[in-house]
């Protein structure tokens, strides 16, 4: 579904990304995990289309088509989703109005038509529930007034509303304490199924107890230094991020 | 001193028959006229007027519209805003647009002529009392030069809206009108006004109204005020609101129209615990130029008073918002608030934005602050990210930043005229 080659990315004349490969298949889960700063959510944002990030090489490749040619709605149109590590907050716009613009662009986009006032509501109301989002919320504005782990409640919320093919995921347990990590997994978990791809970036292993990986990668400096099973990351937690770094520091040398 | 030259054509041009009139009002236009004569109209060298030029103004030869205006405007929205209307067309009262004129409803609504008659202690009483005459040539020049004015006085807690409508013609040569609003709320008594300014496509007059507003004890006005000259029209607007203990005062300004408006707002805190609100919000694009002069006075304790302005400018329009906010020796335990945003969609657009502060009472809370912005990239991105287009997420992003201003329109009828009247304006400002 996803396949990212030799990926390098630079904002405002710096470079950040500097080589990602990373091919992701339908059904499967990976976590991207690594240090402040390594890079996750400028992949993320890459991943988005936010332009502030320029790509200088590389390529990635969604459902065969070149995703860095389009334009951030329409990849949103072709089923990629960010839930973004700070949810922005917008004022006078509520949720409700939010996700019925945004799920009937996706609608249309797909060839179906808009869901009308009753449905569209029955519809919210369902997914509100997957993440234990009390309906109240629907007539808010966007995050305006939300704690941290309401508004990373309200990622989920759209993910689950606009049902995307690819969902990344950045860091949306910081801040989460264990009864919101716990709800939030679990209304990924209830999302995940064979067609839908999923990326999980985090810097903790913690939520990756919850939502089990099929893949775990080590992101550092823009490079992704490792790959293995969602034993790497219980080997990260427990050897701490420093390991690698020397690990990478030595291969350079 | 700009044209002075200009004025006496101005001042014949719209003389009038005034034999009728009885003696304090002959002598108060008079006051008024040597006064305008004297000041003339205001250069940009006044403090008051440094960003806004109102040469153009001062070099157009005005003439009377001529009669029969109104068959142009039949269907005009703003005729259904309410059922209960007095309607105006160039500057001339059309009784057959007009409805419910009398007494019902808890509010007495008819014209000078009439009120002089019917409510004469009130008329006299109250007219130009409430403008600062010094720094209002346009005032004066309205007081020496309104045909009738409207009167209107709630006396019970009125249940339907009233609507006055001053609609302008497109004419051959530029024509003037001066309306004048008188509005009497008794003790305890509620109203909701709508007062609305509509023009002709193409229609380069000027309409220079003055709106003077009393509330007493515990009385409540909501005062709505729709600003929607033509592109080609000048509009110098004179608001005055005095209220008194326990009154509450709300206005509801939207400037969507005119190439240049100029609109000076006061309201007086007079009684003890008053409350006044001035919510506006302009649209401009284009070459348009607006300008908010707003008073908030304070003479009285424990007074609040709430200030929004939001701008929304396209194009190479301009604005200008001047705050001033008094609070007297005697109004302690104020509580004042003032607030200008401006959203400025193109690099062309130009906002001047000035807080003047008079606070002479020393227990009192007083905060205010102006921003000038354009679109936040983030939200932009967050709305994209989900499926919307750019336009889209644009106008959304637009249609919050005004929302708060659009969701108080306290009459059905005119909040979902401007939500549509928004959409549109929105729809046709391309951001650079
Ligand atoms: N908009 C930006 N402007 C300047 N520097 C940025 C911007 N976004 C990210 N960076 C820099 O790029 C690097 C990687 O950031 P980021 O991708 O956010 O890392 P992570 O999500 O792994 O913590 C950091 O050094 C960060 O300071
Ligand atoms: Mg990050």
């Amino acid at each position: 579904m996803l396949e990212i080659k030799n990926l390098h990315a630079q904002v405002e004349d710096k470079p950040i990304l500097q080589g990602i490969d990373l091919t992701i298949n339908p059904g499967e889960v990976h976590a991207i995990m690594g240090p402040n700063g390594s890079g996750k959510s400028t992949l993320a944002s890459v991943i988005a289309g936010r332009d502030e990030y320029e790509v200088t090489g590389g390529s990635i490749d969604y459902k065969g088509k070149d995703l860095l040619d389009m334009e951030p709605e329409d990849r949103a149109r072709e089923g990629v989703f960010l839930a973004f590590q700070y949810p922005v907050e917008i004022p006078g716009v509520s949720n409700m109005y939010f996700m019925k613009a945004a799920l009937n662009a996706v609608r249309t986009h797909r060839g179906e038509s808009e869901m009308d006032a009753m449905d569209f509501l029955a519809w919210v109301k369902e997914r509100a529930k997957l993440v234990q989002m009390d309906e109240s919320f629907l007539k808010r504005n966007i995050n305006e007034g939300f704690s941290g782990g309401e508004k990373k409640r309200n990622e989920i919320f759209q993910m689950a509303v606009l049902d995307p093919s690819l969902a990344v995921l950045d860091e949306t347990d910081s801040g989460l304490d264990i009864d919101a990590l716990r709800i939030v997994s679990d209304g990924v978990n209830a999302l995940r199924n064979e067609n839908r791809a999923v990326l999980v970036i985090t810097h903790y292993q913690r939520l990756l107890e919850y939502i089990v990986p099929d893949k775990v990668h080590v992101l550092y400096d823009g490079k992704i230094i490792r790959s293995g099973d969602r034993n790497l990351a219980l080997e990260l937690e427990e050897k701490g991020y420093g390991w690698i770094e020397q690990e990478a520091a030595e291969a350079t040398r | 001193m700009e044209s002075t030259q200009q004025l006496p054509g101005l001042l014949t041009a719209f003389g009038g028959r005034r034999e009728e009139e009885p003696a304090w009002l002959r002598d108060l236009r008079q006051q008024a006229r040597d006064r305008f004569e004297s000041v003339g109209f205001p250069s940009s060298k006044l403090e008051e007027w440094k960003n806004t030029s109102v040469a153009a103004i001062a070099s157009t030869d005005y003439a009377p519209a001529p009669a029969g205006g109104s068959a142009a405007f039949a269907g005009h929205p703003a005729l259904d805003f309410c059922a209960r209307r007095l309607v105006f067309v160039d500057g001339r009262l059309d009784t057959e647009l007009s409805t419910g004129l009398g007494d019902r409803d808890g509010v007495w609504v008819g014209t000078l002529a009439q009120a002089r008659d019917q409510q004469a202690q009130l008329t006299e009483s109250l007219l130009a009392r409430r403008v600062a005459p010094e720094s209002q040539p346009f005032a004066a020049l309205n007081t020496a030069l309104f045909d009738d004015a409207t009167v209107i006085r709630a006396h019970g807690a009125a249940a339907e809206p009233i609507h006055v409508l001053h609609l302008a013609s497109r004419t051959e040569q530029p024509a003037a009108s001066f309306p004048r609003l008188l509005v009497q709320v008794d003790a305890q008594a509620e109203l909701k006004l709508v007062e609305s300014f509509f023009g002709a496509e193409g229609a380069e007059g000027l309409t220079c109204s003055v709106c003077e507003i009393d509330v007493a004890d515990n009385a409540g006005l909501e005062h709505v005020r729709l600003q929607f000259e033509s592109g080609n029209a000048h509009h110098v607007g004179n608001a005055h609101a005095t209220v008194a203990r326990s009154g509450r005062y709300a206005c509801h300004a939207f400037d969507f129209g005119a190439k240049l408006a100029r609109v000076d707002s006061t309201a007086k805190l007079n009684g003890e615990g008053s409350n006044c609100l001035l919510n506006c919000l302009y649209l401009v694009s284009d070459k348009q130029h607006v300008d908010n002069h707003t008073t908030l006075d304070h003479a009285m304790p424990h007074g609040d008073s709430r200030e929004v302005y939001k701008g929304i400018l396209a194009d190479n329009a301009r604005a200008v918002f001047n705050g001033r906010i008094r609070v007297q020796l005697d109004a302690q335990k104020t509580d004042a608030k003032q607030s200008n945003p401006n959203l400025l969609m193109t690099e062309g657009a130009l906002v001047h934005t000035r807080p003047q502060l008079e606070i002479y009472a020393d227990d009192v809370k007083c905060t205010h602050g102006a921003t000038i912005g354009e679109l936040d990239a983030e939200a932009m991105f967050y709305l994209q990210s989900r499926g919307i287009g750019s336009t889209e997420a644009r106008n959304m992003l637009v249609r919050g930043f005004a929302a708060e201003l659009l969701d108080q329109v306290p009459v059905e009828s005119v909040r979902q005229f401007l939500e549509e009247a928004f959409g549109r304006r929105l729809d046709a400002i391309r951001t650079a």
